[in-house]
């Protein structure tokens, strides 16, 4: 290649490649790796023997086998799983029904219900949080002392109920827009052959709004998983996932530093697994609507 | 005899009893009163907002009615729930399940359906096929007996092959036999249609409801799937009620037309008699074109209009009564003087007009011209054209004369007195000059109203509040395209074109419908403002009678 041709092509590269495609492309690069580079730090430290972060250390697999072994973590991911696949069902059950009475009310009141759901989503959770301790020690304490035997104190029942509280606006939010979009005959069409309207809702509006609902656990899930407001002021002596990591990154030594670090990287890793499942199950689904038999 | 009443009583399969629906204060569907025969293919005809969806919907159960009964076989299904009638609804936006796969959709009211049947046990039995050695099942039902050794009537599903052979007998119906395991998005819009319509008859209902069917299709689906619906109606025995605002639509169709407007029955009749003989206006101006031209009814027989007396063929009208004359624009016929067809053909004399072709256009099958002839304006459909500026005669044939009663001679509209110089009428204050209604009366320099000594008056004669009746002509009354310069509000009916003018229909928001006169076109629904020329307004006081 002679220089004649070279300096063309340089130039060609040049004219193609012009700054502003530059400057746009190195702005994404630098978002995602704003994004991503503490992840990835992250991940690679909870591989080290250290008690911070940035401290100079070996690799070792230590870290997992702590926090597969440690007692008090596995108590806590237990407690953890069940308040959050308990208060995520409940939270998608009561949200669903509450976005399809909310969809079918008249204007008026459904201005008073929307506006009402709003306010738990913008809501400080402190507040939240607070309120809801409140509402436990005046309120629910002195009649659970009747409905339930002795000594009823803060524990599951109060950590679910505040989760459910936290996630059903959520929930409200992410499935009425779906209902939005079916054709509001589909429903008088399923009447109008001859179902209830329990069936109805059964067979024909679920079932179409069954991926939102769907979509509106996993956030609930999300939502439960990451609360540590609510759960701290209501949780009593019941230890969770988000209360042990705040503990062990304020007071932990360096098995516990470790281990949440490991703790968090496998949470990562089922996060995106958890993502790339559901996109592959939708794209599949997608081409075999249009398959032809 | 008795007997004879009783059939009669049989034919008539659904009937509406003054049905009303009301939304808030406004009518949606005021006395709304039809009887449908079995078999026969009714359809709701009307501009939308006339109310024929609603109607349609009451009978569907989906709306309550307000007053009224709705009759299906002689008993009222005005309060059941719409799973509870046996009726079947085919949707303009098809409404289909997506979820779902055809088979599934169209299977979905028969999986509901239970029948008249006896207990019955189902055996299944595995079969081993000699040559081949695969194996079968085959299905068998045995009635179970009681202890008496009979069979126990009971209501039963259908069972799958039944649906099976159903669905399948559906999809041929609608002529897409191979569909049954197709998911619905992947249909076009004329195939889900038809999907919609086979989930609907597969049914066997005793009335297919049809809302504007047809409506989101393009213009030959539509006309293909016009045909094909009047084949299956004529095949099932189904009857049909079907809505559209398409007048072609209906025409071809239907068995029997009922034109609605603003809520309310216009017409009722077969389409020739809908498009032969409209009763008003609005039908003869909302099925296909017309001609409406003001006219006078000298005698039985003898109508004058467009300055020319012509042989006509009704009668009972009073001498000399103001009537609405209708044509349609082919029933004119056009010749010119030395035309060379036989003579038989070319009237002449009797019902001819001279008049001048004003404009001429060509639409296909015919041409379309605008004649001019003493002042009137005639809209003309001929097959042969002729160029604007030729002198033409227009024959009209006495049967194709169709005469009208006026539906108002002037609007006539009650009022109140407010003030020496204002009347409150529909809702606005208008000024009046009240010296007309006064003998020896006129206005003093404040603008009080005075007797010849000077005296005012208006209490002295307890003026305020009184009642008026203001009568003004349809040309009095003007129009203001924007509402806000309008003495009062209002929204257009109607609108159409009577040879020389066009007459609007206007509803004050208060209710008063205005005949107004007007030289420019209005479409329906238009928001306007009508003002009322004060010096042409005749004024009348109401009797109050006097109590000692």
């Amino acid at each position: 290649m002679d220089t004649k041709t070279r300096t063309t092509a340089i130039s060609e590269w040049f004219k193609k490649v012009s700054p502003k495609k530059v400057l746009a492309r190195s702005y994404l690069a630098l978002v995602l790796l704003i994004l991503y580079a503490p992840i990835f730090y992250m991940v690679f430290f909870s591989f080290m023997d250290v008690r911070f972060m940035g401290m100079d250390g070996n690799f070792t697999f230590d870290n997992y086998r702590f926090m597969f072994n440690d007692p008090t973590l596995r108590r806590a991911l237990r407690n953890t799983l069940i308040i959050t696949l308990t208060s995520a069902t409940i939270a998608t059950i009561l949200g669903t029904l509450g976005a399809i009475g909310i969809f079918y009310m008249n204007r008026n009141p459904k201005r008073v219900m929307l506006f009402g759901n709003q306010i738990n989503v913008v809501n400080p959770e402190v507040v939240t949080a607070m309120g809801l301790f409140l509402f436990f020690t005046v309120a629910f304490m002195p009649l659970g002392d009747l409905i339930l035997p002795h000594n009823f104190a803060f524990g599951f029942v109060t950590i679910i109920i505040g989760h459910v509280a936290l996630c059903t606006p959520f929930v409200v939010l992410n499935i009425l827009p779906r209902l939005r979009r079916i054709n509001p005959n589909n429903y008088e069409a399923a009447l109008d052959l001859g179902a209830s309207p329990f069936h109805a809702l059964r067979r024909v509006i679920i079932p179409e709004i069954f991926p939102a609902m769907l979509g509106a656990f996993v956030l609930s899930i999300t939502l439960s998983l990451d609360d540590f407001l609510i759960t701290r002021f209501n949780s009593g002596v019941v230890e969770t996932l988000s209360l042990y990591i705040y503990s062990a990154a304020r007071f932990g030594n360096a098995e516990t530093m470790g281990a949440i670090r490991a703790l968090a990287t496998v949470m990562f890793v089922g996060a995106i697994s958890i993502i790339a499942i559901g996109t592959l199950a939708q794209n599949r689904l997608a081409r075999s609507k249009f398959k032809k038999t | 005899m008795e007997n004879n009443k009783d059939n009669l009583k049989k034919e008539i399969l659904i009937e509406f009893k003054g049905v009303t629906k009301q939304y808030g204060t406004s009518l949606a569907v005021e006395d709304f009163s039809l009887q449908v025969k079995r078999g026969e293919f009714v359809t709701l005809l009307g501009p939308s907002g006339c109310g024929k969806t609603t109607t349609l919907r009451m009978l569907a159960g989906f709306e309550n009615i307000t007053s009224g009964e709705i009759l299906l076989n002689g008993e009222d299904i005005s309060k059941l729930p719409p799973n509870k009638r046996p009726l079947n609804t085919v949707f303009q936006k098809y409404a289909l399940f997506p979820h779902m796969n055809v088979e599934n959709n169209i299977a979905f009211g028969l999986k509901l359906k239970r029948v008249e049947g006896i207990k019955e046990k189902k055996k299944v039995e595995v079969v081993v096929c000699e040559s081949t050695g695969a194996k079968q099942k085959v299905i068998s039902y045995e009635p179970v007996l009681d202890a008496n050794g009979n069979t126990i009537p009971v209501m039963r599903k259908l069972r799958k092959e039944e649906i099976d052979e159903k669905v399948q007998k559906a999809l041929k119906l609608v002529d897409l036999p191979d569909f049954a395991k197709r998911h619905i998005e992947s249909l076009s819009g004329g195939q889900q249609q038809r999907i919609a319509i086979a989930r609907a008859i597969v049914n066997e209902p005793a009335v297919l409801l049809l809302d504007e069917p047809l409506g989101a299709l393009d213009l030959k689906l539509r006309q293909e799937m016009q045909l094909e619906l009047r084949q299956m109606h004529k095949e099932l025995g189904i009857t049909f009620i079907y809505v559209t605002h398409d007048q072609e639509e209906a025409l071809t169709m239907s068995d029997r037309i009922v034109v609605m407007n603003m809520g309310k029955i216009l017409q009722v009749g077969t389409p020739k008699q809908i498009y032969d003989e409209p009763e008003n206006g609005f039908v003869a101006n909302f099925i296909g074109e017309s001609n409406i031209i003001s006219g006078v009814m000298e005698a039985d027989y003898k109508v004058t209009f467009a300055g020319k007396t012509f042989t006509c063929i009704d009668y009972g009208f009073d001498k000399n009564e103001r009537v609405d004359v209708v044509i349609r624009p082919e029933d004119i016929e056009l010749f010119v003087n030395g035309d060379s067809r036989p003579a038989k053909d070319k009237p002449a004399g009797d019902n001819t007009l001279q008049g001048l072709v004003v404009s001429s256009l060509f639409k296909g099958v015919h041409y379309e011209m605008e004649v001019e002839a003493n002042g009137v304006g005639f809209l003309v459909q001929s097959t042969t054209g002729y160029s604007v500026g030729e002198n033409v005669n227009l024959y009209i044939k006495p049967d194709y004369i169709h005469i009208m009663e006026k539906e108002k001679e002037a609007n006539v509209i009650k009022g109140k007195i407010i003030d020496d110089d204002a009347i409150l009428l529909q809702g606005a204050k208008i000024k009046v000059d009240l010296t007309a209604l006064i003998e020896n009366s006129a206005y003093d320099d404040s603008g009080y109203l005075v007797n010849a000594a000077g005296e005012r008056i208006a209490n002295e004669l307890d003026l305020y509040g009184k009642n008026v009746e203001v009568t003004m002509a349809f040309g009095d009354i003007e129009l203001k395209d924007n509402e806000s310069e309008g003495d009062i509000k209002g929204t257009v009916i109607t609108s159409f074109y009577k040879g020389t003018h066009y007459q609007a229909r206007v509803k004050a928001d208060k209710g008063y419908e205005f005949f107004v006169s007007t030289n420019y076109s209005y479409d329906d629904g238009d928001r306007v403002g009508l003002v009322l020329v004060p010096s042409k307004m005749v004024l009348k006081l109401e009797e109050v009678e006097k109590v000692d």
